[in-house]
């Protein structure tokens, strides 16, 4: 009788705490549609979160108000993953697994999106991704697609620029030590080779690395007149401030990673500076002043690129739920097949691997701010 | 160059040596390891940004407010956290300041937001010409306050009735409060004192790398190895061992690959834990 | 009071049957992300037991341990991925290779101790981690490795699913439990706990103490490197930063707030501090600094960990079963 008892009242405490555990399962309702965002929500970057969430959030209302996709609410469930992959794994993992999103948005970083696409992909749900390095989509992934062309594309229109316009012949090359980086120089170097223009020289830096003096000393031995940094905002502030210190002469340009935060940390020293990027609020062109507009009068802030990738993407979606319907498949199979579709930042036209054009903006640091100086459509 | 450089590393290690100074004020007073210490540093640093970029306070004042306000967080955590475990292993005073430091943290974050911050230099940050020299005048700004801070600290403590009672505690807890000493007080000030020399640091830190949330455990990591260059307990040591540091890592890096100086540095280090445990200087008696 | 304890024990008894039960029969009724979670707080679990061993029953601080698990994990992903060796040759391999390691870092303690040994287990940690990061050639470096395969049963069959994985990790997890309590109670277990007490004394009555510190670290290490070796084919992929310092002292925390010196504390530490960010979420950005509050509560008031409130409950209700029963 005591050992009944005993027995019982170990189950009964083992269910009693293990039935905290107990998750309910998320039906997904007939009126709402739930679309994952997963982006750098904490960290020293957390502006791009900040500015990711705003973008998406100032899209989702807008839809919302209009009275949704279909007559479905969009309901947007936002997950840090604060720009590491461990993180990222376990944020994917619940918006997917748990959440049960219809479309998952992001990440950012390539380093989080890379190790974490397979998730995604054996869940069949769809992955709309603002990351750059190129072999994102060189996986034979169905389900991956991109908010932006990717970094081969756009160190292809950058050292076009930089060798047409610029008339640059010696340029050093410097990355930060993480795989947005690491793939992007690659493609840069690959570019300057085949225009016979190689870099005479290549650093590297890793990311919370606050000392470059080591790289900038080799840079000004080498006698370049021109670094592309292919790097993440901090760090790149960094740099500009202390090639003022050691008297480095030449120009500094940067890829997708040089944005407003960038500008906002280095102060002076960001003047003269170049970027790539898929959108800029100075941008002339009046769709995207108008998104400025709306952005502006919502946040009381300035849009930048990633504001820009992920506003876009929600009615990317709308878009494509409005031609295939919710099934992920026919939401998948659509997407691949969409061309020339006119979005805010440009125009898009997706193929087999998910990526999706060409559209890319270089910009000039002038006063503190950016202004456009090329366009590629 | 190398001379700019070198200035580059002394301001820099004098920063290390501040964090370790107070680091090492808690231990003789306390015999507890502050992990917190680094945090005092980076809270400095935003209370700096509230007041002197947000609220347009002079400079100055805002470095003395944010150093006033560094020191009560400093007595506060004294007087909550750890004179209930006067008596406590170190391992659970430990974690106790781990607990600080993940609050502090935290609460920064949960205040100011994550993202990194621009601070403007007071001093200015680009090289001037000097003489024959380059000399960024922010890092002499550094150097300075330093020397000031050391030539205070010796006044204080060799002077001053308060000084001379802290050296006491931190000597012998005992007979010092059998002298009359309230040593919960002495303990509590000292806390404040290395709250407001964190603060001090983060704060000339904030121009050279911006305001951020993330700085707090490299700091403290570096305090701790300083202070055991210098010979765990010396405050003299504490502060030289930082200087060595700082000077190391920026003429390391202009001379050796900066790849593998860390694992240099570190390597060395452990060697010398083991062979000569007590530091490169004496422990003054 | 005998009757008492003799009660106490065969609650406790019947707690873990149902507990495991429990456990066991988890993916019935709760979704793969939450297996997911299991199957890595079963991975911390490993490495907190193995943690208090040193820390707990031997009296030694370490705070660069992630090293060890950063050994066992890069072995196994190197192994596995550039070198296609299985799974099952991988793991001995790697927990060979940080339990060697594990030796290496005993070694100083013949010389030193306290706050000394710390900041060497420290460096030590950091070492490591730079080492990874910057022997591109070998680990890969900031990219970190991808693909790394689940194991595989007889070349046929994969633990690719997360509920086989899980199985897999709980099947370690018994194992660290077992044989971690079976040297807690051997010779070797007492001669810990004495250098631990008092190591002047120890050595006077003949305990070889450097020896014992020595096996104390790599026995540590040894399941340090065992977790590691789990935690890459769950992730399926590894980088440096994931064994940072901040691993090391999370791995402290879980084991003191666990209980030292308490097998089943480790288990209830490693539990609580990766379960407390789940069940926390809805917390968003407050959860850490309540995180950081709990940790000062707990080192003041319970400071000989959840463990300690857990005898005293079942004291209490074994104090009572004896009543009832008309003592």
């Amino acid at each position: 009788m005591k050992i009944f008892r005993n027995l019982l009242l170990g189950i009964t405490g083992a269910f009693l705490i293990l039935s905290g555990f107990l998750i309910f399962p998320n039906g997904v309702d007939a009126q709402t549609i739930k679309i994952g965002l997963v982006s750098v929500i904490t960290g020293p970057t957390a502006k791009l979160g900040e500015d990711i969430t705003r973008g998406a959030k100032l899209a989702v209302e807008e839809v919302n108000k209009a009275g949704g996709i279909q007559g479905k609410k969009i309901d947007l469930i936002i997950e840090d993953d604060s720009g590491k992959p461990d993180v990222g794994v376990n944020a994917i993992t619940k918006l997917v697994r748990k959440d049960k999103v219809f479309v998952l948005l992001g990440p950012d970083y390539s380093g989080v999106t890379f190790p974490s696409m397979f998730i995604c992909q054996e869940a069949s749900v769809p992955q709309l991704t603002s990351s750059l390095a190129p072999k994102i989509t060189q996986q034979k992934n169905p389900w991956i697609f991109r908010l932006r062309p990717n970094d081969d594309t756009v160190a292809k229109i950058l050292v076009q620029y930089m060798l047409t316009n610029l008339k640059l012949k010696k340029i050093a090359l410097m990355n930060v030590a993480v795989e947005y980086g690491i793939s992007g120089i690659e493609a840069a170097e690959k570019y300057l080779r085949i225009s016979d223009v190689p870099a005479v020289l290549k650093v590297s830096y890793n990311f919370g690395d606050k000392d470059f003096t080591a790289q900038i000393s080799r840079i000004k031995e080498s006698g370049a007149e021109a670094i592309l940094n292919w790097g993440l905002p901090v760090e790149a502030a960094l740099i500009a401030k202390q090639l003022r210190q050691l008297g480095y002469k030449g120009l500094y340009i940067g890829g997708t990673g040089l944005d407003d935060h960038y500008v906002e940390l280095a102060q002076d020293a960001a003047e003269g500076s170049y970027s790539v990027t898929n959108f800029s609020s100075e941008d002339p062109d009046p769709i995207k002043q108008d998104f400025t507009k709306k952005y502006r009068t919502r946040w009381n802030s300035l849009p930048d690129r990633a504001s820009a990738n992920y506003y876009q993407g929600i009615y990317l979606i709308k878009h494509v739920v409005e031609k295939a319907g919710v099934d992920p498949m026919k939401f998948r199979d659509f997407l691949h097949n969409l061309k020339n579709w006119k979005g805010m930042q440009g125009t898009y036209s997706y193929d087999d691997n998910g990526d999706c054009g060409t559209f890319q903006t270089i910009v000039k640091v002038q006063k503190g701010k950016f202004n456009v100086v090329y366009t590629n459509p | 160059m190398f001379f700019q450089q070198l200035i580059s590393g002394l301001a820099i290690g004098s920063i290390y040596g501040i964090v370790a100074l107070g680091f090492t004020l808690i231990w003789n007073a306390a015999r507890v390891v502050n992990f917190a210490q680094g945090e005092f540093s980076m809270v400095g640093g935003f209370l700096a940004y509230t007041f002197f970029v947000l609220l347009g306070i002079p400079y100055y004042g805002a470095f003395l407010f944010a150093l006033l306000i560094a020191g009560a967080i400093g007595w506060i955590m004294d007087f909550l956290v750890i004179r209930p475990l006067r008596s406590a292993d170190p391992l659970t005073v430990v974690i106790t300041t781990l607990g600080v430091s993940i609050i502090l943290a935290n609460g920064a974050m949960f205040i100011w937001g994550t993202k990194a911050m621009a601070f403007p230099s007071v001093f200015g940050s680009n090289p001037v010409q000097l003489g024959k020299v380059m000399v960024i005048p922010e890092n002499l700004w550094i150097i300075g306050f330093t020397v000031c801070l050391v030539a205070f600290f010796y006044v204080f403590f060799q002077k001053t009735k308060a000084g001379k009672a802290i050296r006491s505690v931190a000597q012998d807890k005992e007979t010092a409060s059998l002298m009359g000493i309230n040593v919960n007080l002495m303990i509590g000030m000292t806390f404040a004192v290395a709250g407001a020399l964190g603060a001090a640091a983060g704060v000339l830190l904030a121009p050279l790398f911006f305001v951020s949330t993330d700085i707090g455990l490299t700091l403290v990591l570096k305090a701790f190895i300083a202070a055991v260059l210098g010979g765990f307990g010396s405050l003299q040591g504490a502060l030289l061992g930082g200087i060595i540091l700082g000077v190391l890592e920026t003429m390391g890096a202009f001379y050796i690959s900066s790849t593998y100086k860390d694992v240099i540095t570190f390597t060395v280090l452990i060697f010398l834990l083991i062979f000569s445990p007590t530091g490169l200087f004496k422990k003054p008696g | 009071m005998e009757e008492i304890l003799k009660i106490q024990k065969k609650l406790k008894i019947w707690v873990i049957l149902g507990l495991a039960l429990g456990i066991v029969s988890l993916p019935l009724f709760t979704d793969l992300y939450f297996i997911r979670v299991a199957s890595m707080i079963g991975i911390f679990v490993i490495l907190t037991v193995g943690l208090n061993i040193l820390v707990g029953y031997t009296g030694l601080v370490s705070l660069g341990h992630a090293a060890f698990y950063a050994i066992g994990a890069y072995g196994t992903g190197i192994l596995t991925t550039s070198w296609g060796l299985s799974f099952w040759i991988a793991l001995p391999l790697s927990v060979a290779l940080a339990t060697l390691l594990g030796i290496l870092l005993g070694i100083p303690t013949i010389k030193a101790s306290g706050i000394y040994l710390a900041v060497i287990t420290i460096c030590f940690g950091l070492i490591v981690q730079l080492l990874i990061l910057n022997l591109d050639s070998i680990t890969n470096g900031a990219r970190g490795i991808y693909n790394v395969p689940r194991p595989s049963l007889g070349g046929q069959w994969k633990f690719t699913s997360e509920v086989s994985f899980f199985y897999l990790v709980v099947f370690f997890v018994i194992l660290t439990i077992l044989s971690a309590s079976l040297i807690i109670r051997s010779r070797i277990g007492r001669a810990f706990m004495a250098i631990r007490e008092n190591e002047v004394a120890a050595a006077s009555m003949g305990i070889p103490t450097t020896y014992y510190k020595v096996m104390a670290f790599a026995i540590s290490s040894f399941y340090a490197g065992l977790a590691g070796c789990l935690y890459a084919p769950l992730m399926r992929y590894i980088n440096p930063d994931a064994f940072n310092i901040g691993v090391s002292i999370d791995m402290l925390i879980m084991t003191v707030i666990g209980g030292l010196a308490s097998i089943p504390g480790s288990v209830l530490g490693g539990i609580a501090v990766y379960v407390l960010p789940e069940y926390l979420r809805f917390m968003k950005e407050y959860y850490r600094i309540v995180f950081g509050v709990g940790l000062i509560v707990m080192m003041i008031f319970m400071r000989e960990g959840i463990i300690s409130i857990i005898d005293r409950a079942f004291l209490g209700i074994a104090n009572r079963l004896a009543r009832k029963s008309g003592e």
